[in-house]
């Protein structure tokens, strides 16, 4: 106990009047955070920057994304397109710049429904326990039996295609995982001495679901998304890889890393091998930076797992 | 032990009843049938109504389900709406196998590469052997199984003129052929799958290395083999294979990729094909499959925590 923390220590005692000695305790903190944890580093830095891109896509794509140049097809990487062109002469860079909107939207916004319903769900079930939990229960198990990529097929195939379908399917497709969780620690916590007590003194349920029990469901959600966001996106780019998600072409959201990498194209990748690198290397770079920082957050909210995994 | 199956049989029926009318509801829940797809000619409406009539498509919805299922149960599950009115079952019985041999063909690559790989790689921990493979583990996790099966076939072709086989034959046909076919996807599949059991089985390992029954073992003078095998590696199965049972439903999932993209006429490439064109009897029937698959290894998954862990069996003679 006795141990002091040097990151809270410093700037306490350099006092308020030394602000640029502050930036420069800021400054080194951060290169101790790389050296430390370098490979945690480089994950934050790319998805950093993957956001940075999503959100000024505009700015930073060269071309129109959807505007094909037919004096300029399958052509390599050049000063003018920096992951040259596909087959109809769209500039490849500036479409996997569109496509970082597409994954890290449906990522966010997917694993945030799914895991507010699933929350919803285990917070009510396992407090109550009884036939609805047993009923709940089951019907989980019959979603998660049938495989996500199949479910979305299903979905997509026959009702209807597009971002909110996507968005919408996943986040059923994750509450279950969700719900076990959070009614897994629900039981554990349900007979724990501050709940028996806020019981004791007459607090209602809702009362003691939201103030004692969900913050304690806290730190295995925040972990679990960062697995959960980085599984919507591959789930995602399946989808769109097998025609029944994002279009190539969308007027809205202009395409999807999985829509740019579409088997249709088979034969052009065959003659132009870099088509396929830079969507699935920009795919599995975004995932790799998820689940890095998921598994970051996850030793630092719960030290004991440190280095385990 | 037996009350203890019992129950788990019981739900698993339950869930399976549940699957069967997800799939069902998915698919009718929805403006236009088969016959909007089948029929892209116009036909006068009459005739739509008697085709409508023929295929039991004008009933009430619970009065189809309930059709099905009582067809399904005796055996019948329809016929396709394509293919000759092919009977439903004929072609899952043909693309069952690919199927089946495909996931075991990933499950064995994963569980004889990804368990070594973990103990190594938890007992030598921070080695340079552990920071390799658990740099191959974290690829394996985040690879898009999509982008790993176009990067085999395009660079494959280019670099070692692979190509996949474009005729398939069953393995009891010809087993030379049957791997000639099956040996990289069921490759790419195990790798994906073998980068999370290798991940899960380290993570337990180390667990397990913790405790204090093995500081006895190491305590008692026994041998390093002895101590990881017979107290650290049968002590730490359980979670790994918790997880291969989670992971079964996503290995199911990816076998429409890769089956698709290799050409290979098993399940997942009968549920892509069928979805697409709304064959519906053909879509509930494989998607009631590929559920009762996922299904029996969750029941083979709580079967093997009774045998690998006395706990689990004796509470099941206490309780109920």
């Amino acid at each position: 106990m006795a141990e002091r923390n040097p990151d809270l220590a410093v700037p306490v005692a350099l006092g308020p009047r030394l602000a640029p000695a502050f930036a420069l305790e800021a400054w080194s903190r951060l290169l101790r955070f790389v050296r430390r944890e370098p490979l945690t580093a480089a994950c934050a830095f790319i998805f950093v920057a993957i956001v940075i891109v999503a959100i000024f896509a505009p700015w930073i794509a060269t071309h129109d994304p959807l505007a094909g140049d037919p004096r300029a097809r399958l052509q390599g990487p050049s000063a003018d397109h920096f992951f040259g062109t596909d087959a109809i002469g769209r500039d490849v860079f500036s479409r996997v710049v569109y496509g970082a909107r597409v994954s890290l939207l449906v990522g966010v916004a997917a694993t945030l429904a799914g895991t507010v319903i699933g929350a919803i769900i285990g917070l009510i079930t396992g407090y109550l326990g009884g036939t609805v939990d047993l009923l709940v229960q089951r019907v989980m198990d019959g979603i998660q039996a049938i495989p996500a990529l199949v479910f979305l097929l299903l979905v997509a195939a026959i009702w209807q295609q597009g971002m909110l379908s996507v968005v919408v399917v996943l986040a059923v497709l994750i509450a279950p995982y969700v719900s076990r969780l959070v009614r897994g620690v629900v039981l554990s916590l349900r007979e724990e001495a501050f709940v028996l007590a806020a019981q004791a003194m007459g607090a209602r349920p809702l009362r003691i679901m939201m103030v004692h029990i969900l913050p304690n469901t806290l730190a295995p959600v925040l972990v679990a998304a960062s697995i959960i966001a980085g599984g919507a996106m591959l789930a995602e780019g399946a989808l769109s890889f097998l025609g029944l998600g994002i279009p190539p072409d969308d007027p809205l959201w202009k395409t999807s890393w999985g829509a740019m990498l579409k088997p249709e194209n088979l034969q052009y990748f065959e003659r132009s091998p870099y088509l396929v690198l830079f969507p699935g290397a920009a795919l599995a770079l975004t995932v790799l930076a998820v689940n890095v920082l998921g598994d970051s957050a996850r030793d630092r909210l719960d030290p004991r797992l440190r280095g385990t995994l | 032990m037996t009350s203890y199956l019992v129950r788990r049989g019981a739900a698993s029926i339950v869930v399976l009843l549940l699957v069967s009318i997800v799939a069902f509801l998915l698919i009718h829940l929805q403006k236009g049938d088969a016959l909007t797809v089948k029929l892209r000619q116009r036909l006068p409406e009459e005739q739509v109504q008697q085709l409508r009539a023929e295929m039991g498509l004008d009933k009430p919805l619970w009065e189809q389900y309930w059709t099905w299922l009582s067809g399904v149960l005796r055996g019948d599950m329809g016929r396709s709406f394509f293919r000759e009115q092919q009977p439903v079952w004929d072609r899952i019985k043909a693309a069952l196998p690919v199927t089946v041999e495909l996931v075991a063909l990933a499950i064995v690559i994963s569980v004889i590469v990804g368990v070594p790989a973990g103990v190594i790689s938890a007992v030598r921990r921070n080695s340079l052997l552990d920071q390799v493979t658990r740099l191959f583990s974290v690829i394996g996790l985040t690879i898009p199984v999509f982008w790993l099966a176009t990067i085999v076939l395009v660079y494959g072709g280019i670099w070692f003129s692979y190509s996949p086989p474009l005729t398939f034959q069953q393995f009891w046909e010809s087993p030379m052929r049957n791997l000639e076919a099956m040996w990289m996807p069921g490759l790419i599949l195990g790798y994906a799958l073998s980068a999370i059991t290798m991940r899960i089985t380290r993570s337990s390992v180390l667990e397990v290395m913790r405790q204090d029954y093995v500081r006895t073992a190491w305590a008692k003078g026994l041998g390093e083999q002895v101590v990881i095998v017979r107290h650290v590696l049968a002590n730490s199965l359980i979670p790994v294979i918790t997880v291969l049972g989670n992971q079964f439903v996503y290995i199911i999932g990816s076998t429409v990729i890769v089956e698709y993209l290799f050409h290979l006429p098993g399940l997942g490439f009968v549920a892509f094909e069928s979805i697409a064109t709304r064959d519906y009897f053909l879509v509930q029937g494989t998607v009631l499959v590929i559920g009762a698959m996922v299904v029996a290894m969750n029941f083979l998954v709580d079967l093997s925590y009774a045998w690998l862990d006395p706990r689990v069996r004796l509470a099941g003679t206490t309780q109920i």
